[in-house]
């Protein structure tokens, strides 16, 4: 309840307080959503499965955001910046994929 | 809850795919952190642990697992829900963290759009101010032509050799000063567009209608023409650029009003049998294009936009010596 309540509180910060992002980070964002859409999803799931730990959730995410951030930026500097973005979506998408149909088999049992 | 996560990823598929697909499988059976096994491993260990020890440190109750006390270092009832007042903190911390991440791509995502509309905005007003500074430029030089032309008729008028006749004639023929005379106006317009439907392309006029059109009143006899108050010189263009038709770089707006100065009794006859007003009229049945031809006793010019000069240069102000502009004058004035 409190959990789903920061997530709430930190969409409406984010959309309405309109914090404005250095124009270095822009291009991460994208990237760091869906870090964090993948996060969200393996901590449903772990949850569901019995199994979630809020340290192992807080570091995943971190580390998961900053890897992507960083790919993105090798490929920036590497002048390959789409394609690696293309790796790191490609690899989130499976994830969030694999997890959502686990909460799925976990809520209607099929 | 606590049986089905035995090792954390309970679809583990039986038999491995072929090595190629291992990146594959490997992402999809470990797509949860397996870390989270690991913790709550860990987590059961350390349940295991003290009712195990108990019968060995013997002073301990075995019934340590109760919330109520918590005199282990982890007890694992407590720590899944969320009893460590760090880890609580941590999570929201994380969750908050992560609404923030999704409330600022979708900030971003909305106000993207603004951007870009409102960089057109900016855009249109530059425009916009631009063509008004043009306009007054234009007219500030039409201002100045004609008091040049006053003192230059002035200054011929004393010579008696018909030049000022001569450069009336020349400056006719170049569209370098208004004319007004009887002559004929031709009107054209797109098809009529239900409200809210898109025009078809072939109901619009085009710059090639346009040039045609033109190309007749001329071979008809015209002796001056201005589309839209534009006056066509020898050297004015006709040409669309997306959906307006610009004469000399002049956006000229719908309906497009054809001014052209003759006898009238001759150019319409002339030009209502040319093939161009031909095709007209039957674009006019065929898509709908309005297009009208009427005589008129009074039709007014104005000056061509860009008379300039090519080759002559202006005289140098009477304090340098006049002796290197004779050539250039010269030059300038011998047609």
């Amino acid at each position: 309840m409190i959990a789903a309540l920061a997530l709430v509180a930190g969409v409406v910060a984010g959309v309405f307080f309109e914090p404005t992002v250095p124009l270095w980070l822009t291009p991460y964002l994208p990237i760091a959503v869906i870090a964090a859409l993948d996060a969200i999803f393996g901590a449903v799931r772990a949850r569901l499965d019995g199994v979630f730990d809020e340290k192992v959730f807080v570091i995943s995410f971190a580390s998961n955001v900053l890897i992507a951030a960083l790919i993105v930026f090798l490929g920036d500097q590497l002048g390959v910046g789409s394609q690696l973005s293309t790796a790191v979506v490609v690899v989130f998408g499976i994830r969030i994929f694999t997890n959502a149909a686990a909460i799925r088999r976990h809520i209607f049992r099929a | 809850m606590t049986e089905a996560a035995g090792d954390g990823t309970p679809d583990r598929p039986a038999a491995p795919a072929a090595g190629s697909m291992s990146l594959l499988v490997d992402l999809v059976t470990n797509s949860l952190e397996p870390e989270y096994g690991v913790s709550a491993a860990r987590r059961r260990a350390a349940a295991a642990g003290p009712s195990v020890g108990a019968h060995d440190a013997g002073d301990q109750d075995p019934g340590v697992e109760d919330p109520g006390s918590q005199g282990d270092e982890r007890p694992p009832r407590a720590s899944q829900n969320g009893g460590g007042l760090s880890r609580r903190i941590a999570g929201v911390a994380g969750l908050a963290a992560v609404g923030l991440m999704f409330g600022l791509g979708a900030w971003r995502a909305r106000s993207d759009a603004p951007v870009a509309s409102r960089a057109h905005t900016k855009l249109v007003d530059q425009v916009r101010s631009l063509t008004t500074n043009v306009d007054q430029l234009a007219t500030t030089a039409a201002d100045l032509r004609a008091a040049s032309d006053k003192l230059r008729a002035e200054a011929l008028s004393q010579d008696g050799t018909g030049a000022v006749a001569q450069l009336k004639a020349a400056e006719n023929a170049s569209a370098g000063s208004p004319l007004t005379g009887p002559g004929l106006h031709v009107l054209l317009d797109d098809a009529p567009t239900l409200a809210g439907q898109t025009a078809d392309p072939a109901s619009r006029v085009t710059d090639r209608d346009l040039q045609r059109i033109v190309n007749a009143l001329w071979s008809s006899g015209a002796e001056a023409i201005a589309i839209g108050g534009v006056r066509l010189t020898a050297r004015s263009s006709i040409r669309s650029a997306g959906l307006a038709i610009l004469v000399d770089f002049r956006p000229v707006a719908l309906p497009y009003a054809i001014d052209a100065i003759g006898d009238p009794a001759t150019i319409e006859k002339s030009f209502t049998s040319n093939v161009a007003a031909a095709d007209m009229r039957a674009l006019a049945t065929t898509y709908g294009i309005r297009f009208s031809v009427a005589r008129a006793n009074t039709v007014t010019v104005p000056a061509g936009a860009d008379l300039e000069l090519r080759l002559a240069s202006p005289l140098p102000s009477s304090s340098s010596s006049p002796a290197p502009s004779t050539t250039t004058s010269t030059g300038g004035t011998s047609p």
